[in-house]
């Protein structure tokens, strides 16, 4: 059941995938961690058909994903981009709604059955009072969990998200984790590429930590995170200790000298 | 870097040598070729080549690299208030507007001098287009510029097809104008053009060190004392100028605008104080090869000068935004 | 007020106008004889005027207003750009090009085919900026300035065949290319009126498909949506609706672009609602167009092109005005 990446190329110009061979476990919290331009959100594009497969390949539970049609995967995957749109004028319901959309015919009749899963990821992610309330009059926080809820609603077992935290204050960073964690509880496997390491480390049970295209690590977030691994991918001199609150690993800078020769 | 300043003064230099020859040497008469302008231009001369020379090759040519300048001139300084290096007078419907001005003044001619007119007009366009786009707030969306200018171009061109149903001798008489066209130009023409446009062009050479301050952003500048929004203003007033004479002179010539401060980029950088001149040297060299292609393509038939600019630098615009980055 | 009701209001508007245009023009006809003619009943008629002249004359503005609405709609929404048209995408130029060229490649060549040409010239330039796109990659922003950029450059080869090709084989092609409905009739209405009636009908089946990609690559193809295959299949519809419009009667300004707009005033950005109001509104507009041409300065008639880009623009102007500081996405 799992997803599985073997020798995979992809991308393009700075954000390419060299041989990247992977396995993410159903059921789990992974947290795609590294610098700028490793190829964290590539990834997740490759996997969802968004940018082509160069070479390798890509299962899901032994098959592969390439003999999926976009609708089928849509079934199994649902995804947060980076940049979500929400056209002008639109309702959070109408909008959730479109979860809906791999399992409708062509012309998107809604069915009682819909309705039902859209009533139920309205109330899962907690804005079923604001169903009516149009979505771009929603605070930065609440229209995450609009999108997120869009994932509920697709009914998909897995759910990736490329940077659900990244525009979001502090508060609703936190909000979006504890729903995903939530989310996680109730049986989804969730992928979410995380800028933040110490909120990966708290919230996920595995870590993939990329540099320039390709895996170096993956697996408990105190086994990736190192300072030597730190060293080696971001190019500083870092402290790893346990977080006082959480336990989970926790990262405090020592120095902030960049080593040219690691760091790209 | 005084090899680099004589390379490039050189190759300058040698567009317009060759614009020259190529504008004089071409015309309606294939018996009064280079060797006779030669003649003519160094010698006693007499006869039919002088008089050629002096009564239409000279004032055509002369007319083709003034309009080049202010032309050119015009472009580079939308471009850089804009932030956009697509801009042009076209594309920002100052030409067009330009040109309804001139359609007034050939309806109504007691109304204004027709260049004063056609001034007036290409500022109203130019600040619609502005306003639009963000530009009195001191920030220029460049998508609304674009979209902005067509909306503007298109309703003053429709104004001026609106003309052709009016009156059929008339609408021969625009047509060919509408485009673009400098054959019936003479010395009077030339004054007119000098008149208003050397000043202008004078005075946009003035406005160089600020419109370098403008190409840091609205931000960047202002952090340095500079105020964007008058500089602005400024910079479209003699924009407007400069097109407004061009375009009442010889009707608007599209692309001219938006060529020559490329060619002008490449050879001598982004520092408006040489950009400025360079601008107007290539505006200069290119009209006149354009002026002299115009004659010699379909000899003896003339094609107008705006068609053959539209004919280059249509492509050369779409080539430009396929390659350039993106507009932020 | 609900906007199924706001829908049928549109239709009423579009009945009456296209009764009003019936009414008016050279010869003012008065609403119980144009009445007659059309029912048959008993009284006096204008058979000809009528039935000949501005019946064809008025369904075929609503037929093509409509057209171009609709076309607007669809490019607006895939462009994801509010500010996009028909024009935009170089259909307008491309079309002018066809039919110049057609009628001096081959001036032995019937006008009845001047149509075809100009469908094919549309088609091309929309096909060739569609190429692009696809080719490189390029964002929706970069689209349309492609698109502007292929228009200028059509227009201006346009402009260089009118000026060196000599005389009266000219004239007629460039009353043409300002918009007017002068003399059209039943000829251009029957050869349009299936194609396009068609084309209304896929256009309203893909309303769902219109709204899936209103959010954008990313979360589209998250959805399963094939997105480059139905953009494709969209914009050609586009470009197929706005071509036979042209096709007939020539560059109409602004109606792609402003259609949509007030449709979406009016009720809303879902497709559903949006490209049935959008269409009647187009249809309103032309045929109002037509007919306010026809009484300004009889018996002289204004081409409803002009008329529709001397409205179009300055409402275009206000908008953007008004919107200045939205920040395009």
């Amino acid at each position: 059941m799992s997803l599985s990446l073997s020798a995979v190329s992809a991308g393009y110009n700075r954000f390419r995938l060299r041989d990247v061979s992977l396995d993410i476990p159903p059921g789990s919290f992974t947290a795609l961690i590294g610098p700028n331009g490793c190829g964290k959100s590539t990834l997740l594009k490759v996997i969802l058909q968004l940018l082509r497969l160069d070479q390798g390949r890509i299962t899901l539970a032994g098959q592969s994903l390439a003999g999926l049609g976009p609708r089928q995967l849509a079934r199994e995957l649902a995804y947060l981009p980076q940049h979500p749109v929400a056209p002008a004028g639109i309702t959070v319901e109408e909008l959730v709604g479109y979860g809906r959309a791999p399992h409708q015919n062509f012309l998107g009749r809604r069915r009682s059955a819909d309705q039902r899963l859209i009533n139920h990821a309205l109330e899962r992610v907690g804005i079923a009072d604001l169903r009516k309330e149009p979505v771009e009059q929603l605070s930065g926080g609440q229209r995450q969990r609009v999108f997120i809820a869009l994932c509920v609603a697709q009914d998909a077992p897995w759910i990736l998200l490329d940077e659900p935290t990244s525009f979001l204050d502090l508060k609703h960073q936190y909000e979006t984790l504890d729903l995903l964690a939530e989310l996680n509880r109730d049986g989804k496997t969730c992928v979410a590429v995380l800028h933040d390491i110490g909120q990966a480390a708290r919230y996920a049970d595995r870590l993939v930590m990329m540099q320039s295209g390709q895996v170096v690590a993956q697996g408990r977030p105190e086994a990736v995170i190192t300072p030597e691994r730190l060293h080696a991918v971001y190019g500083v001199d870092a402290h790893v200790y346990a977080d006082p609150v959480t336990g989970t690993r926790a990262v405090s800078l020592k120095s902030n000298r960049v080593d040219d020769k690691t760091y790209t | 870097m005084m090899v680099q300043r004589l390379s490039i003064s050189a190759l300058t230099g040698t567009i317009i040598l060759a614009g020259a020859v190529f504008s004089l040497a071409t015309g309606g008469r294939a018996d009064v070729g280079a060797a006779e302008i030669w003649q003519a231009l160094t010698g006693p001369g007499q006869g039919v080549a002088l008089t050629i020379l002096q009564d239409i090759r000279l004032p055509r040519s002369l007319a083709a690299g003034l309009l080049g300048m202010t032309l050119g001139v015009s472009g580079l300084i939308l471009q850089t208030i804009t932030l956009n290096p697509l801009a042009s007078p076209a594309i920002l419907g100052i030409n067009q507007g330009a040109a309804v001005g001139m359609i007034g003044a050939l309806i109504w001619p007691g109304l204004l001098a027709p260049e004063w007119l056609s001034i007036a007009a290409a500022l109203v366009a130019g600040f619609v287009t502005f306003a639009i786009s963000g530009g009195l707030a001191g920030r220029i969306d460049p998508m609304r510029l674009v979209l902005g200018g067509v909306a503007v171009g298109t309703f003053a061109y429709a104004a001026v097809r609106f003309t052709f149903t009016l009156d059929d001798v008339l609408a021969q008489q625009v047509l060919r104008w509408t485009v673009g066209d400098i054959a019936d130009l003479r010395w009077s023409a030339v004054v007119r053009l000098a008149a208003i446009g050397l000043p202008a062009l004078a005075l946009s050479f003035a406005l160089a060190h600020r419109l370098n301050l403008m190409a840091l952003g609205p931000v960047g500048s202002q952090s340095l004392g500079h105020d964007p929004r008058l500089t602005l203003i400024l910079g479209l007033i003699l924009a407007a100028v400069l097109c407004g004479v061009s375009v009442s002179v010889a009707g608007p010539i599209a692309f001219i605008g938006l060529i020559a401060p490329h060619i002008a980029r490449r050879l001598i950088g982004g520092d408006h104080r040489g950009l400025m001149p360079t601008t107007a040297l290539c505006g200069a060299g290119v009209m006149l090869l354009a002026d002299g292609f115009s004659k010699w393509l379909l000899a003896p038939l003339e094609a107008p000068v705006g068609v053959i600019s539209a004919l280059i630098g249509a492509p050369w615009f779409l080539w430009l935004t396929l390659r350039a980055k993106e507009l932020h | 007020m609900r906007p199924g009701t706001l829908i049928a209001l549109l239709g009423l508007a579009l009945a009456a106008t296209l009764c009003w245009s019936l009414m008016v023009g050279a010869v003012p006809v008065r609403i119980g004889v144009v009445l007659n003619t059309l029912f048959g009943l008993d009284g006096p008629r204008q058979d000809f005027i009528i039935t000949r002249s501005r019946l064809p004359r008025g369904l075929l503005a609503a037929l093509t207003g409509g057209a171009l609405a609709l076309s607007g709609a669809i490019i607006q929404t895939i462009l994801r750009n509010d500010l996009a048209s028909p024009k935009i995408i170089g259909i307008n130029a491309g079309a002018a090009l066809g039919v110049l060229t057609a009628s001096l490649l081959l001036p032995k060549l019937s006008a009845s085919y001047l149509p075809l040409a100009a469908a094919v010239g549309a088609a091309l330039a929309a096909g060739l900026v569609f190429l692009l796109f696809e080719l490189r990659a390029v964002s929706s922003a970069r689209l349309i300035l492609i698109g502007v950029a292929l228009g200028l450059f059509f227009e201006a080869i346009v402009d260089f065949l009118l000026i060196t090709v000599p005389g009266a084989a000219v004239s007629g092609p460039l009353i043409w290319l300002t918009g007017s409905l002068w003399e059209r009739g039943w000829p251009e209405l029957s050869l349009i009126w299936l194609p396009l009636t068609v084309l209304f009908a896929i256009t309203g089946l893909l309303s769902y498909r219109l709204d899936l990609l209103r959010l954008g690559r990313a979360q589209a193809v998250g959805l399963g949506v094939r997105v480059r295959r139905e953009r494709l299949v969209l914009l050609t519809l586009a470009t197929m609706l706005a071509a036979l419009s042209v096709s007939v009667v020539g560059v109409m300004g602004f109606v792609g672009l402003m259609a949509p707009h007030l449709a979406r005033a009016l009720v809303g950005w879902r497709h559903r609602l949006l490209l049935p109001a959008a269409g009647l509104i187009g249809a309103i507009l032309v045929t109002f167009a037509d007919a306010t041409g026809r009484i300004i300065a009889p018996p002289a008639e204004i081409s409803a092109g002009i008329l529709t880009a001397f409205i179009g623009a300055p409402f275009f102007i206000v908008i953007l005005w008004r919107n200045r500081r939205e920040v395009q996405p």
